[in-house]
């Protein structure tokens, strides 16, 4: 592999990294959890009614939650099943079709659901706040995706294939280039 | 003007028809090739909301190839395309930012006996449109690039000429927006009918046979000037605004008529004076008579700050931008858009580059408008917009296309093939700039068909 495709890989690679930041209607943070995060344990904040995502026996989970239209409020998700230790990317997706904030994305660990203290998984909630008020009034609320992604080296790993991909189309364009332009442009200028 | 002999045409267009093909289909096989689990989930969130029947969604050619041409701005295009029987206008502010003329005559095209737009459907015509647009704009280019390289103060030969204008338009085919111009954007109308009103602009001049450096214009060219170009400059600026800088060219031929010795009033009013009249009426009727009869004086903001009965100060659609993407001076100079600056910043560099060649180097005065133009776009782009769009959204220029074409043919002439590795600055710059394009634009159709940034 040439210097032209390494530069081209490390492009990439901080290239995900601001991607995975914000895009235009897709919100995202990536979170370390630290193996003595139960230590810091606090909030409450379960409630029967909040929506949960489990990571169970998979790298990446994805589930569509629903929230009012023309409102303004808080909105928390539980997070099961995240390993200590470990890092992670928590991904909100909206259509730009309907024109809606989302803001403040965070995430906390709260006192284990009684009974469960020795549980090997932290309990986790994903917060943030939306803002809906410029939407107008639809029943039943607008849909937002919320994924939960394992991270490798800081990158998604949904996105391994891709990065395979880009990488394998770039090297054999790199190894290619002088030909593609000899057929597609020096052919016409020397007929 | 020499016309360009037609078994040549017919091959040359043969050979652009085949490039297209071949560059298109390996794009689509691209975005085929493409993981399917999009970086932004929202295109299924997206579907489930306008398909009548959401199961069309998991169909195969839908989740393998059409699904991923609604990335980025497509999924505002799709939206007005759709519609709604209960509304003809956009249902929120910030759609207006979203070419209506091209939504509408994809609207027109794509509408059933029964009225109803089916999305699948207004996909299909607006991919199969945008594709026919974006071929056609490579082909009027190869006429344009003959007829500007072939009268004036220009004086190539029949063969560098058709050399020149075939590399323009295989140039304009691998140009560094091509991915996006897969899907459902506005940007190969604008383009298309850019060079034909440029087409039409050329052909109405008449150079004198002494070799001077000035221009004028015959009667008889009138409807082609003040018709046909205005038509093409004003749809073009009304589907992109940015095309208002066409515009310049009225300006630019204002300028020459009162300057020359003739002086023809007659001429200065009918042709650049109500040509650029019809089209700043246009915009002026686009940009703030229509959207402040829609929103004002009830809305705030935009609508507070009238300079004249109609008049804003801000359009709707600056407001927009500045309200929705943050579009304004210095706006977009953070350093987390480095990556983006970085992205832009070949296409923003070619395309100064030409404007100085074509001024400097080899000035070729009936040029200079096409320079004042191109300058002024890639400036404002630098300073007010978000830089990497400079790939997309230069579609509508030329000046830079004629640069690397005419490089290529002077090298390849002098050089001929055995001493082609003898570079000068300029060809350097030419084959920095190419190579970066042959690796660029795969990766963009696979960015876009990933919906995953730069947008």
């Amino acid at each position: 592999m040439n210097y032209g495709i390494l530069t081209l890989l490390q492009w990439l690679i901080i290239l995900f990294q601001l991607g995975t930041t914000v895009t235009a209607n897709t919100e995202s943070i990536l979170i370390s959890i630290p193996y003595d995060i139960l230590i810091h344990r606090h909030l409450h904040l379960y409630n029967e009614t909040i929506p949960s995502i489990s990571l169970n026996n998979t790298y990446m989970q994805m589930e569509t939650i629903q929230i009012p239209a023309m409102k303004e409020d808080q909105q928390v998700v539980e997070l099961k099943h995240l390993q200590t230790d470990a890092s992670y990317q928590l991904k909100l997706s909206w259509s730009a079709i309907n024109p809606i904030d989302i803001s403040n994305i965070h995430w906390e660990v709260a006192q284990p659901r009684l009974g469960m203290e020795d549980d090997d998984y932290p309990p986790l909630f994903l917060i943030f706040d939306y803002d809906t008020t410029l939407l107008n009034n639809k029943v039943g609320g607008v849909s937002l995706n919320i994924a939960v992604v394992q991270t490798k080296f800081k990158i998604p790993v949904d996105l391994f294939p891709l990065i395979a991909y880009i990488c394998l189309i770039a090297t054999g364009v790199w190894y290619l280039k002088d030909w593609i332009l000899k057929q597609i442009l020096y052919n016409a200028i020397s007929l | 003007m020499e016309s360009p002999p037609c078994r040549t045409v017919k091959w040359s267009l043969l050979r652009i028809t085949g490039i297209f093909l071949v560059v298109r289909t390996l794009q689509y096989l691209l975005i085929f090739l493409t993981p399917s689990n999009q970086f932004d989930t929202s295109t299924q969130l997206l579907l489930d909301e306008l398909l009548t029947n959401s199961q069309d969604q998991y169909k195969f050619w839908n989740r393998n190839i059409w699904n991923k041409l609604l990335s980025w701005d497509a999924v505002y295009f799709i939206k007005g395309m759709v519609g709604s029987p209960d509304r003809d206008v956009p249902e929120y502010e910030h759609e207006w930012a979203f070419s209506l003329i091209w939504i509408q005559l994809v609207r027109l095209i794509s509408r059933s006996n029964s009225g109803t737009i089916e999305l699948y459907r207004a996909l299909y015509v607006g991919v199969l449109m945008e594709n026919i647009l974006f071929y056609l704009s490579a082909v009027i280019l190869f006429f344009l690039t003959w007829k500007t390289f072939t009268q004036g103060s220009i004086h190539y030969s029949r063969g560098s000429a058709m050399k020149l204008s075939l590399l323009s338009s295989t140039l304009f085919i691998l140009s560094s927006g091509s991915g996006f111009f897969t899907g459902l954007y506005s940007e190969p109308l604008s383009s298309f009918c850019t060079f034909l009103g440029m087409f039409l602009r050329e052909s109405s001049i008449y150079y004198p046979s002494n070799g001077s450096y000035g221009y004028t214009f015959d009667w008889y060219s009138l409807p082609l000037y003040s018709f046909g170009s205005c038509l093409c400059f004003s749809l073009a600026c009304l589907n992109r605004s940015n095309c208002l800088l066409l515009g310049i060219y009225y300006v630019y031929d204002l300028c020459h008529l009162l300057r020359s010795k003739e002086r023809n009033w007659y001429k200065i009013i009918l042709f650049p004076i109500i040509s650029g009249s019809i089209m700043g009426g246009l915009y002026v009727r686009q940009q703030y008579w229509v959207p402040f009869n829609e929103f004002c004086p009830d809305n705030g903001g935009w609508c507070q700050d009238i300079l004249f009965k109609f008049v804003t100060k801000q359009s709707l659609y600056q407001f927009i931008q500045k309200k929705y993407w943050n579009v304004g001076l210095f706006q977009y100079w953070t350093l987390n858009n480095l990556p983006n600056f970085i992205i832009g910043l070949p296409t923003f560099i070619i395309l100064n580059i030409s404007c100085v060649y074509f001024l400097r180097v080899y000035p070729m005065r009936h040029l200079y408008a096409t320079c004042i133009i191109t300058l002024s776009f890639s400036f404002i782009i630098l300073l007010v917009a978000h830089f990497q769009i400079i790939n997309r959204v230069c579609s509508f220029l030329p000046l830079h296309l004629w640069y690397i074409a005419d490089r290529l043919v002077k090298r390849w002439s002098l050089n001929g093939e055995k001493n082609h590795k003898q570079l000068n600055g300029d060809d350097t710059i030419v084959k920095l700039y190419l190579y970066w394009l042959v690796i660029w634009v795969p990766i963009q159709t696979i960015l876009f068909a990933f919906f995953l940034p730069p947008a």
